[in-house]
């Protein structure tokens, strides 16, 4: 006989598998929003705009596509077919490949893609010369 | 059944709870609102001159920069102005010449940051979340009182295994080993990555939490743009995730080699608790066991660090208290514009020339370090050219850029330009040991004690008598067979109370 508590575990297996399986959202090409991280989520008109609404955690979709980052690190997001801006610390995101939170400021010089210790923070970063 | 069904919600309820809050955020309110310092930090400033050397003994040493020095400190003292402190509280900055994405604290408010963390900032808004988080351990007098004690021993074990690679190093120049060479370089590049993630004395969970909070209230008081703190975060946990993939690679080579050393797996058995591991630098009689050594010490290091969260607070799940409380405390805050770094395209920094060339002659010392380990990392080519860049004004005198030239030069077989870069490293203006270390090891594979000595003795002056120095001290007395001298040193090694450094010295002087 099982225990009341293996119920439980089977149980909450059962639904948290699908939420785990939806939180990767792996089928989501490039980067993404994976979830809202805050009980709400404020969305801007502009990277440096104001509040136009508030989407309550379980309102904002799940693996909604990151279309664009601003220089302050606001992320311009698609939110059933109309674009927002909302502060990264409001959402779980996943950026795809080598982005600028991951780039070496290159204004230096070094036109060499980065190895050795730091190997992989900087590659595919925009080289000093084009800018980002 | 109702009963059943109750519990069954209860352990749903478990399952699915958010983890619980963590300590060291404050319950309710800004964390800056309930700051209460210390009324003197007298205590603590006075240990500042001991810190400083033992950090000053570590790595490359400091980047002798004013302009760089001033810049970070402006950074730091535009975050603390108006933040009530009393006078004894006399914060400053200083950059290691490291290549890895690390900073710290000193007890008495040094803040220690690496030149690889500038180097992979985006703006001045995130180093100031860095300089914020660190200065509150010194603000919430967060170290341990052993701190120090612990710094000098991880100072003092990290040297010896450095020395030990260098003179395997330095002894495969006349064999035409660039193998050894390069497989030395590695080695230390591993261990200032050990340095930074694993021995370097930690903070608990709850002091990283306080330090979080703090950090970002100052920050953004300051007028810095919240959201570069998440940024950080993001390129700690990218840290964490080539922390973890080298420790996966760690493990997948000891499979392959039948399973962990004798001495690896002693270290796997906790290495947070390096100090009770049993490893000690005495028991390593041959350069080749001490380079295996450090590969083992590393790869444990590693991985103690990815399966290990006890004394390790994970940087997503960071992001995730400080999200909550931006969220709670500062959700009506406008965005911001960051500023940028000076040595940045958009930088209107009068210090920008300046700036721009060191951080990029830095950058270009580390690319060619990264071929001097791994000759497929680029070609010979553009690491010579990355020497020649690295090594011009204002770093033409600078100990990493110069020290990484002398290896660049040992693996070509250019002894007299590696010897000049080395000669010129050790003139400049922040030497750092491993130059002093390097230089003395050569004149004495070639019996030259005096310029030895006396290479030492200038040693002795600038990095104030530290307990790093001590077995090598000894052993050029012992070499000129002033044996009376070299004896009358070890009672010094003793006093640290350091195992390692006792039997280092000892064997230093002849002894068993």
């Amino acid at each position: 006989m099982r225990s009341w508590f293996a119920y439980a575990v089977l149980a909450g297996a059962m639904i948290a598998a699908p939420v785990l399986a939806e939180e990767d959202c792996a089928s989501t090409q490039g980067d993404v929003a994976i979830a809202a991280r805050t009980p709400q989520v404020d969305l801007y008109d502009a990277a440096m705009g104001r509040r136009v609404m508030t989407l309550d955690q379980d309102k904002f979709p799940a693996c909604a596509p990151i279309v664009a980052r601003a220089p302050n690190m606001m992320l311009e997001v698609d939110v059933n077919g109309t674009k927002y801006w909302v502060p990264p610390h409001m959402v779980k995101y996943r950026f795809a490949g080598n982005l600028p939170p991951v780039c070496r400021n290159l204004a230096m010089g070094s036109n060499d893609t980065k190895v050795g210790s730091t190997r992989g923070l900087g590659e595919g970063c925009p080289k000093p010369s084009g800018g980002k | 059944m109702r009963i059943s069904a109750a519990c069954i919600s209860a352990a749903l309820a478990l399952l699915v709870a958010p983890p619980a809050p963590a300590s060291g955020y404050p319950d309710h309110g800004k964390a800056l609102a309930s700051l209460s310092p210390a009324s003197d930090y007298s205590d603590l400033l006075r240990t500042r001159p001991r810190a400083i050397s033992i950090m000053r003994t570590r790595a490359q040493g400091f980047v002798p920069s004013a302009e760089l020095h001033d810049y970070a400190r402006s950074v730091l003292m535009r975050e603390l102005a108006g933040v009530s402190l009393p006078s004894s509280f006399q914060p400053d900055v200083h950059v290691l010449a490291a290549p890895e994405f690390s900073a710290l604290c000193t007890p008495d408010g040094t803040v220690i940051v690496t030149i690889g963390l500038l180097e992979q900032l985006e703006n001045e808004d995130e180093l100031a979340f860095v300089l914020g988080h660190e200065v509150s351990h010194a603000i919430l007098r967060h170290h341990d009182s052993d701190w120090l004690a612990r710094s000098q021993y991880y100072a003092v074990v990290n040297a010896a295994a450095v020395d030990s690679v260098a003179q395997q190093a330095s002894g495969a120049i006349g064999a035409a080993n660039a193998a050894n060479v390069a497989r030395g370089l590695d080695v230390m590049q591993h261990l200032y990555k050990l340095s930074a993630n694993v021995l370097a004395p930690q903070m608990t969970r709850g002091q990283e939490d306080q330090a979080d909070a703090f950090g970002f209230d100052l920050m953004v008081r300051a007028g810095y743009d919240p959201e570069a703190a998440l940024s950080v975060m993001d390129k700690l946990a990218a840290q964490e995730a080539e922390a973890a993939r080298a420790a996966a690679s760690a493990k997948a080579a000891e499979r392959q080699n039948g399973g962990a050393s004798s001495v690896g797996s002693a270290l796997l058995g906790g290495f947070n608790n390096f100090a009770a591991s049993g490893f000690s630098v005495s028991a390593l009689t041959n350069k080749d066991t001490m380079t295996d050594l450090a590969l083992n010490v590393f790869d444990a290091a590693v991985d103690s660090m990815s399966d290990e969260a006890a004394s390790h607070h994970p940087a997503k799940e960071r992001e995730d208290l400080l999200s909550a409380y931006v969220f709670r405390e500062y959700r009506d805050l406008a965005p911001r514009n960051p500023k940028p770094l000076p040595w940045s395209p958009a930088s209107t920094s009068p210090a920008k020339p300046q700036l721009t060339a060191l951080l990029a002659h830095y950058s270009a010392a580390e690319d060619a370090a990264s071929y001097v380990a791994d000759a497929g990392a680029s070609t010979p080519a553009k690491a010579s050219a990355a020497v020649s860049r690295a090594t011009a004004a204002p770093t033409a005198d600078h100990a990493y850029t110069e020290f990484v030239a002398a290896e660049f030069y040992d693996g070509a077989h250019k002894m007299a330009l590696s010897d000049a870069a080395l000669q010129k490293a050790v003139k400049g203006p922040e030497p750092s040991w491993e130059v002093y270390a390097r230089l003395i090891n050569r004149y004495v594979a070639q019996n030259d004690y005096t310029h030895a000595q006396a290479l030492m003795g200038e040693a002795v002056t600038r990095f104030d008598n530290s307990a790093v120095l001590l077995p090598k001290r000894i052993a050029i007395l012992h070499g000129m067979g002033n044996d009376a001298e070299a004896q009358s040193l070890l009672p010094q090694c003793q006093s640290y109370d350091i195992r390692e450094l006792a039997d280092e010295c000892r064997k230093a002087a002849g002894q068993a």
